[in-house]
């Protein structure tokens, strides 16, 4: 059911601890739901919706920030989810992070689109001296999925952990990662992909 | 251009964590297409960069949810990828086989149609949504299919349509205001080996300025590398593969834009 060299998470979550919730149980219900929305039943999208909101607003909330906009794209994501529901493949992995890469995309899109060129400056100078992955970590809910994938952050190293923090949940591209760390480029690039591999083998092997 | 840089398979981070801009992210999938191991990687890292999205929780306004459902009732879900009907496996021609590739053909050119359909749905509605009946014709990733929506959404964007002289329709939608374009196919003929399509800006006086590839397959969807403002056509050209400094062959397609 899992592609080779896909780490799923849910999986080995399921396995071994059955009581805590995000598990195979959530992640079958995701799927059954989907599956029931390609074939256009509108009341299996909003179970969908109440399972995922608060996951998907708060991923667009978190990259855009502007609540109006955090809305407008977790709007068009959930349209798209809809209509794409049929694209979904459980073989290529859980339902849930299949709906947050859209999220994630169009949120991206979103802080980097025209409209919004204007407001980058201000989201250079508003980052301060505070670290993102601070307020990652004020966040965060403290489930056993957030513990792990807190604790996997944690493994990182500060610059591994500040490049993949500041391009997943602040949408700055690699270059500017790189002048916001005062790293060069060729750094952030390797720091982005070490930290990946590190992320997904620690999260694999805690499942 | 199209000789990939020796670091470039350091850029899976950054591309699986969408940190690549608009023009990085096509070059690294056109890199995608040709290594295994960096496309291996890439959907490895697919969960942990999900999971770094499942962390975030914030309740969601009621009015999200009213506006969500209400707006799946006027989007009908895509049907599901059925397997392709391949004319060119069959050489005979009985009554039967005939009839299976015009429908075949038809189900092409409306699926074309759907396309432009889509686009220009866009350019007149400039409804954002609507861009998802375009970027589910997409099949490249994610990065790209972004950048495109911008430009798709543009309050200025133009489509212009034509005919591909070796085989297939293509759409350029161009937004001045970002300086962007971007080129859409659908029932390419396949570039003959050793060769590919490559893209043009041509200005009034005539002279072309490389504007990147098409990539192999029927339907692509591609971002011009550099700005269409001056640009009086684009053009696709059939050039050695890697491509050339300027256009060596007659156009295969050429819009005003």
């Amino acid at each position: 059911m899992t592609a080779p060299g896909i780490v799923t998470i849910s999986d080995g979550s399921a396995s071994s601890s059955p009581g805590n919730a995000p598990g195979g149980d959530a992640r079958a219900a995701l799927v059954a739901l989907l599956a029931r929305s390609s074939r256009g039943d509108e009341a299996a999208f909003a179970e969908l919706y109440d399972l995922t909101s608060a996951k998907v607003y708060g991923l667009a909330r978190r990259v855009v920030r502007d609540p109006a906009q955090a809305e407008e794209v977790a709007q068009e994501a959930y349209l798209e989810v809809w209509r794409q529901s049929t694209r979904y493949d459980e073989a290529r992995g859980n339902p849930l992070a299949w709906i947050l890469t859209i999220v994630h995309r169009r949120a991206v899109d979103r802080v980097r689109s025209a409209e919004s060129a204007r407001e980058r400056d201000t989201r250079y100078a508003a980052l301060g001296d505070g670290p993102e992955y601070d307020e990652v970590a004020e966040a965060v809910t403290a489930t056993l999925e957030t513990a792990r994938v807190r604790k996997a952050l944690t493994s990182l190293t500060e610059v591994q952990r500040e490049a993949i923090t500041l391009a997943y949940y602040g949408g700055y591209t690699h270059r500017e990662v790189s002048e916001l760390l005062d790293v060069p480029l060729g750094t952030v690039k390797t720091r982005m992909r070490d930290g990946l591999i590190r992320l997904r083998d620690t999260l694999g092997v805690e499942a | 251009m199209t000789s990939d840089a020796p670091d470039i398979h350091t850029l899976s981070g950054a591309y699986a964590l969408g940190a690549l801009d608009a023009d990085e992210a096509a070059a690294f999938e056109r890199h995608l297409e040709s290594c295994a191991a960096c496309r291996d990687e890439v959907r490895s890292f697919g969960a942990a960069t999900a999971s770094l999205g499942e962390v975030v929780e914030t309740p969601a306004p009621d009015r999200l949810r009213a506006a969500v459902l209400a707006g799946i009732t006027e989007i009908r879900p895509l049907p599901p990828h059925v397997a392709p009907d391949d004319p060119s496996t069959s050489t005979t021609g009985s009554g039967e086989e005939l009839a299976l590739r015009r429908r075949a053909r038809d189900r092409r050119s409306s699926r074309w149609l759907q396309v432009a359909a889509a686009v220009l749905a866009v350019v007149a509605a400039g409804a954002l949504w609507r861009t998802v009946a375009l970027t589910q014709q997409v099949d490249t990733v994610t990065a790209t299919a972004a950048a495109v929506s911008t430009v798709l959404t543009a309050p200025d964007a133009r489509a212009v349509t034509g005919v591909v002289s070796s085989g297939g329709r293509a759409a350029v939608v161009t937004s001045d205001q970002l300086g962007r374009a971007v080129l859409v196919t659908d029932g390419l003929a396949p570039a003959p080996a050793g060769s590919t399509y490559q893209i043009w800006y041509l200005d009034s006086a005539g002279a072309a300025t490389s504007a990147g590839f098409v990539p192999a397959g029927e339907h692509a969807t591609v971002l011009l590398q550099g700005s269409p403002v001056g640009a009086a056509a684009v053009g696709v050209t059939l050039e050695p593969a890697g491509g050339s400094a300027q256009p060596t062959t007659k156009p295969v397609l050429a819009v005003a834009v």
